[in-house]
């Protein structure tokens, strides 16, 4: 199974033989969970994302025309689901700072060193958080994805200009966030 | 899903440093937490029942939609088209029979007359035309009688006022 390309994967789905579509799903499910959950922010709901995409992909494999690669094509509902997912929560009551430091911390640590690093991290993801959607999309498939403009534009259906200076721009407000994070924390601290 | 178009230009080192920036500020965060291994494996499991789930009521949706509710919408449809364009013209019967009468050649018409009053019915045409249809100006019999009938044989029967009224008609005319 290994040695099939996605198209002749989705081709055998077509067909009627359901596990290649678990195959795929092998494939491709930590990439689409991960981009789930930077764009959404948590576990359970970039889990719910990451079940929905395939649920969404699988029932509309028909669709799928093959211009475009699988996981191109698959990365663009996900991205979708999860923008919608941002949409339907209020964000700001969501993404609590202790939240997401609980859910960071990892268990079998020293939990100093754990919270020191994962303050870092949720500083980072906060920042994320507080992107308008379209630049936490773009950030997401470039900076965690690393991802090319041309592959982002297919995901999303824009141009590569307009791409480029999203990401410009979500990285610029990120830089400021953390900068802001870090002053804040040094007045604390006097 | 509409992205606003921002096309100004970003020079490709600034966007570099900033970028190499914060992957330096992630980087120090350590690596993400690990998802557990297993979590994968269930993901899947849990992926194919819900597709199960789905796919089962989809299914009957689908080949519902497919063999019978689009055909039928698309013969209703059809038909209904069809009604509309190729539909038989109902006229009213006496209106076709008078259409039939009008397109027939005059001697037809005083043919079937005559060899209804030879049988002794009423001549159809008035049933049909009204009491008028057979209500002809003096000209239009003259006419019709000095071009069907023989001039010879009408000589013969008329006396001879009526010789002299052909005569005075003629040179009238």
């Amino acid at each position: 199974m290994e040695s099939h390309s996605d198209l002749e994967l989705v081709q055998q789905v077509r067909n009627g033989k359901r596990q290649a579509f678990t195959e795929l799903m092998r494939r491709y499910q930590e990439r689409i969970y991960w981009i789930a959950r930077r764009i959404v922010g948590s576990h359970e709901e970039a889990d719910d994302v990451a079940q929905e995409a395939f649920i969404k992909a699988y029932l509309n494999l028909g669709d799928f025309r093959g211009e475009s690669g699988f996981y191109t094509w698959l990365y663009r509902i996900a991205v979708n689901l999860s923008l919608n997912a941002v949409r339907k929560r209020q964000v700001v009551n969501y993404l609590r700072e202790s939240d997401i430091i609980n859910r960071l911390l990892p268990q079998s640590e020293d939990p100093v060193a754990a919270f020191e690093r994962a303050e870092v991290h949720t500083r980072l993801e906060l920042a994320v958080a507080k992107l308008p959607e379209k630049q936490r999309a773009v950030f997401v498939l470039r900076f965690y994805e690393g991802m090319t403009y041309e592959e982002i534009a297919q995901v999303l259906k824009t141009s590569v200009g307009g791409l480029k200076a999203n990401f410009f721009h979500a990285m610029k407000k990120i830089q400021e966030m953390m900068k802001d994070e870090v002053a804040s924390g040094a007045g604390e601290d006097t | 899903m509409k992205w606003r178009q921002e096309q100004e230009k970003i020079p490709e080192s600034v966007e570099r440093e900033l970028e190499s920036e914060l992957r330096a500020l992630d980087a120090g965060s350590g690596p993400v937490p690990p998802v557990p291994g297993p979590y994968w494996q269930n993901l899947i499991v849990r992926t194919n029942k819900r597709i199960d789930a789905v796919s089962s009521g989809r299914g009957i949706t689908i080949s519902w939609a497919a063999r019978v509710a689009i055909p039928g919408v698309v013969a209703v449809i059809s038909f209904l088209i069809g009604l509309h364009y190729y539909a038989p013209e109902t006229g009213s019967p006496t209106d076709s029979v008078l259409t039939i009468i009008a397109a027939l050649p005059d001697q037809a018409v005083d043919s079937l007359l005559a060899d209804r009053v030879l049988l002794g019915g009423e001549p159809p045409a008035k049933e049909l035309l009204g009491e008028k249809a057979f209500e002809v100006s003096k000209e239009q019999f003259s006419e019709y009688f000095i071009a069907q009938g023989s001039s010879q044989k009408l000589l013969e029967s008329l006396d001879e006022k009526g010789v002299s009224q052909v005569m005075a008609y003629l040179a009238v005319r």
